[in-house]
């Protein structure tokens, strides 16, 4: 184990490969904690605040579970991650969708993995008419209404294949192509969705939860009686900026289907800019539905347990690497680490030694509304 | 775009809680409170508003300038819901608050109402000077007229029982003169109660002495016998109790004016009261919660309340209160060990049975989640059992459940190693193993239940 220097440069990654990806722990000793490629492609383990320390720490992932005691589902975890070759946001949550699907973490994470997965498949081709629907309103200025159940039957196949024909002829594009591209452009927008359809799509549906939970959070600050010097507001602080990137990914993304005709002309270029989304996407989102879950549950509970929440979720807070912000806001980022390296001076907060109940229980309830 | 009001989907009311666009809340709050006034129509009203309370308790909407809600502003923070038709000494039921405001307004005089709302309206409801500035007319008007009343039917039978049919209850009597007596010093509560953290306190800073040094005080120059008052409200926002006795002791040191021995004799009266309205609290909310965990921690809640006023009545108190609170101690043993750990007994052994069984996906899950709540709710009550006199009570059935567990275990993992996929399928073999660690650790820890898994985990490979 190395304690890192306490600088703040320490909790600013650079990329969101030293960050890491946020892993969906239930032992309350690891919340919050990351899991990364080191420079040999080995694993290891990000984790700030351990008690007598005050820096981030990094420890080899073979190691885990030795210097904590976890809940078997967390051993279960460390075992599928231990697997994955490159870390990304999707290999590490499909790792915890197949441990909680094994209902060591609860009833509620394993009907929520189970809904997960299972919906997956039917996602992709909502999202897929979603995209068709709107490339036929678009370009042809007709309704698509067509359902699930009739586009599985040879007529409702034969009704959207001769709309798209009208479209190739149209736009004098071989329908081979087009085909070929709407099947492209479809399953990019898998988990973001189709602007102003349904569904909505995964990593859509947490921008939403970000402006749920920054209107309570501020509910909260008002209300909440805190000292004028809490540590508490960084947490907006960082989300609002965060959010902007989001924006402007989500931004570039729907600017694709707001111009369908231009993007299918240009798929060439337009396909590998999409592909970067897809992928920068969930990096960007990475840690954050945890912490509206976790939040989702301290709204109902005491204000002291509010207060442990909000430590907690300091603990572990995602800024925005050096690398994916523009540098006129390096200052602002900066001041957020000095914030948070300060905060995490004060909070040695994290414990070794047996795991409590009840906070295990509320982190699997986390846990099944983060899959959900 | 926000929905209307009538929009909103009341049926998922915890679900969506925290969705509920502000402005919505606030015009659904204020339709709410207008229905209250009618009498048929509060107790439901009282209904949504409590689901509500969590949300409020954050957000705090501004909410509608009524005279009502300036009346019951100065004793807010003594209000408690209750299906009960009694009182504990320092609480004041929600439900007194209508028909104490229904006797102002028949006692009053209707033009002066008129226009103390007419004067309200033009305030702004964030402006808490103004407010005060207000309302130190209002209260001292209502604390008269209803004291003028009050006062008639204490020297006169037939007033009296007139009164009592009036206000319908014998405790909102009670709950009357309590109302009086805070609306009488209102104005020393209310810097109070504006001064002071609004819940929770665990530590009280020299500040916060001194202003409580400045509410008894000034209620002891205006009215000796309302300093109870100021008590209750601090009481009602302590985290524990017996810090009361801790505060008086300090107060006294600071020089305050206030009868500090009377002060708290009342206070631990109070304290007493409220740990025996507890019992009938903690009844109710046995029977109306939806599962064993939540039972067992709402009862370690009020065991700590219990202790906090056994600590403080140890203090301080005389001997007949410190019987009065042994008298609370046992009657919430008894209380816990009938209606949390026996009456769930039966239900723990036909669960258990089923793990095991040939029975439905469902009927396997329900039997899961059942023990799981009985474990989890087992291991809350033992933190608290010693203090009730619970210990065997509850580390029996502890043992019990981790013998059974262990049985059921070593049956499942005989069963693994026969290999025969007719009598039991892989798939069947490893749900059960995995319900089997899971049951295994909440009862006894992650190391033995990973113990348990890897072992099913090995023989399954060969299955």
């Amino acid at each position: 184990m190395a304690n890192s220097s306490t600088t703040a440069t320490h909790f600013w990654p650079t990329s969101f490969k030293e960050r890491g990806v946020a892993v969906p722990f239930t032992t309350p000793s690891v919340a919050m904690a990351r899991v990364r490629n080191d420079e040999r492609g080995r694993l290891e383990l990000v984790i700030s605040g351990l008690s007598g320390g005050r820096g981030v720490y990094v420890i080899g992932w073979s190691a885990v579970p030795e210097t904590f005691k976890l809940t078997v589902y967390d051993r279960v975890l460390h075992e599928h991650i231990n697997y994955i070759e490159t870390v990304t946001p999707e290999e590490v949550r499909l790792a915890a969708l197949r441990a909680a699907a094994t209902g060591l973490a609860g009833d509620d994470a394993a009907e929520a993995a189970f809904n997960s997965s299972t919906r997956v498949t039917e996602d992709q081709i909502r999202t897929s008419l979603a995209l068709t629907q709107h490339l036929v309103k678009s370009i042809l200025g007709v309704d698509l209404d067509i359902g699930l159940a009739e586009l599985l039957m040879p007529s409702g196949q034969q009704k959207v294949q001769n709309l798209l024909g009208r479209i190739a002829r149209t736009e004098n594009i071989d329908p081979e192509t087009l085909s070929r591209v709407m099947t492209e452009w479809g399953d990019l927008l898998d988990a973001l969705g189709v602007l102003e359809h349904r569904p909505r799509g995964r990593f859509r549906k947490v921008l939403e939860d970000a402006h749920h939970f920054l209107t309570s959070y501020a509910d909260w600050l008002r209300t909440g009686d805190l000292a004028e010097d809490h540590p508490a507001t960084l947490i907006a602080d960082v989300l609002e900026e965060t959010v902007k990137s989001w924006s402007q990914a989500f931004q570039t993304t729907d600017d694709y289907a707001h111009d369908p005709r231009a993007t299918i002309k240009n798929w060439r270029n337009a396909k590998p800019r999409l592909e970067a989304l897809s992928v920068q996407i969930p990096w960007l989102e990475d840690g954050w539905p945890a912490i509206f879950s976790m939040w989702e549950t301290a709204l109902r509970e005491s204000h002291e347990h509010r207060l442990e929440t909000v430590a907690t979720i300091m603990s572990g807070l995602p800024l925005m690497p050096r690398d994916e912000v523009p540098p006129n806001t390096h200052p602002r980022w900066m001041e957020f680490a000095k914030r948070l390296s300060l905060f995490a001076a004060r909070n040695e907060q994290r414990s070794q030694g047996d795991i409590n109940l009840e906070t295990m229980l509320r982190q699997e309830q986390v846990l099944a509304r983060s899959l959900g | 775009m926000s929905t209307g009001p009538k929009d909103i989907p009341l049926g998922d009311l915890e679900g969506q809680l925290f969705r509920i666009p502000e402005e919505d809340l606030t015009k659904l709050v204020a339709q709410l409170e207008r229905r209250s006034m009618d009498e048929s129509k509060a107790p439901a009203v009282a209904k949504i508003l409590q689901q509500l309370r969590p949300r409020l308790a954050i957000l705090k909407p501004q909410r509608q300038a009524t005279l009502v809600r300036l009346f019951a502003e100065p004793f807010a923070d003594l209000l408690y819901t209750t299906g009960e038709p009694r009182k504990p000494v320092g609480r004041i039921p929600r439900s007194a608050i209508m028909p104490c405001y229904r006797l102002l307004q028949e006692n009053s005089d209707p033009e002066r109402l008129q226009r103390y709302q007419h004067d309200l309206d033009a305030i702004n409801q964030r402006d808490e000077d103004a407010l005060l500035a207000f309302g130190t007319g209002f209260w001292r008007y209502a604390s008269g007229q209803l004291h003028r009343v009050f006062a008639a039917a204490e020297r006169d039978k037939a007033a009296k029982a007139a009164l009592l049919d009036s206000l319908g209850e014998p405790f909102i009597y009670a709950a009357l003169k309590e109302i009086i007596g805070v609306l009488e010093v209102a104005v020393p509560v209310m810097e109070l109660r504006n001064a002071l953290p609004t819940s929770g306190i665990s530590h009280v800073t020299n500040t916060y002495l001194e202003h409580i040094c400045t509410a008894l005080n000034t209620v002891h120059k205006q009215r000796p016998a309302n300093a109870e008052f100021v008590v209750f409200v601090i009481l009602a926002r302590l985290k524990n109790p017996a810090m009361i006795v801790e505060i008086m002791q300090r107060a006294e040191e600071a020089g305050t004016l206030a009868d500090v021995s009377a002060v708290t004799q009342t206070a631990n009266d109070a304290i007493v009261s409220q740990a025996e309205a507890k019992i009938r609290g903690l009844e109710e909310k046995i029977h109306a919660a939806t599962s064993g965990k939540n039972v067992a921690l709402q009862t370690e809640a009020f065991v700590k309340d219990v202790l906090g006023a056994a600590s403080a009545i140890g203090t301080s108190g005389s001997r007949m209160q410190s019987r009065q609170v042994a008298r609370t101690k046992t009657e919430m043993s008894d209380l816990v060990r009938r209606e949390v750990l026996e009456s769930q007994d039966g239900l723990t052994s036909s669960n258990l049975a089923s793990i095991g069984s040939t029975g439905s996906a469902s009927e396997q899950i329900s039997a899961q989640k059942g023990l799981e709540d009985r474990i989890v709710s087992l291991r809350i009550s033992d933190r608290f059992a010693h203090e009730l006199g619970l210990d065997r009570d509850v580390s029996s059935r502890l043992a019990e459940l981790e013998q059974s567990v262990n049985e059921q275990s070593k049956i499942l993992l005989a069963a693994i190693r026969k290999r025969d996929s007719a009598a039991l399928s892989p798939e069947e073999a490893e749900r059960q193993l995995f319900t089997q660690v899971r049951l295994t650790e909440l009862l006894m820890g992650p190391e033995i239940a990973n113990r348990l898994r890897l072992e099913g985990e090995q023989l399954l490979q060969d299955y």
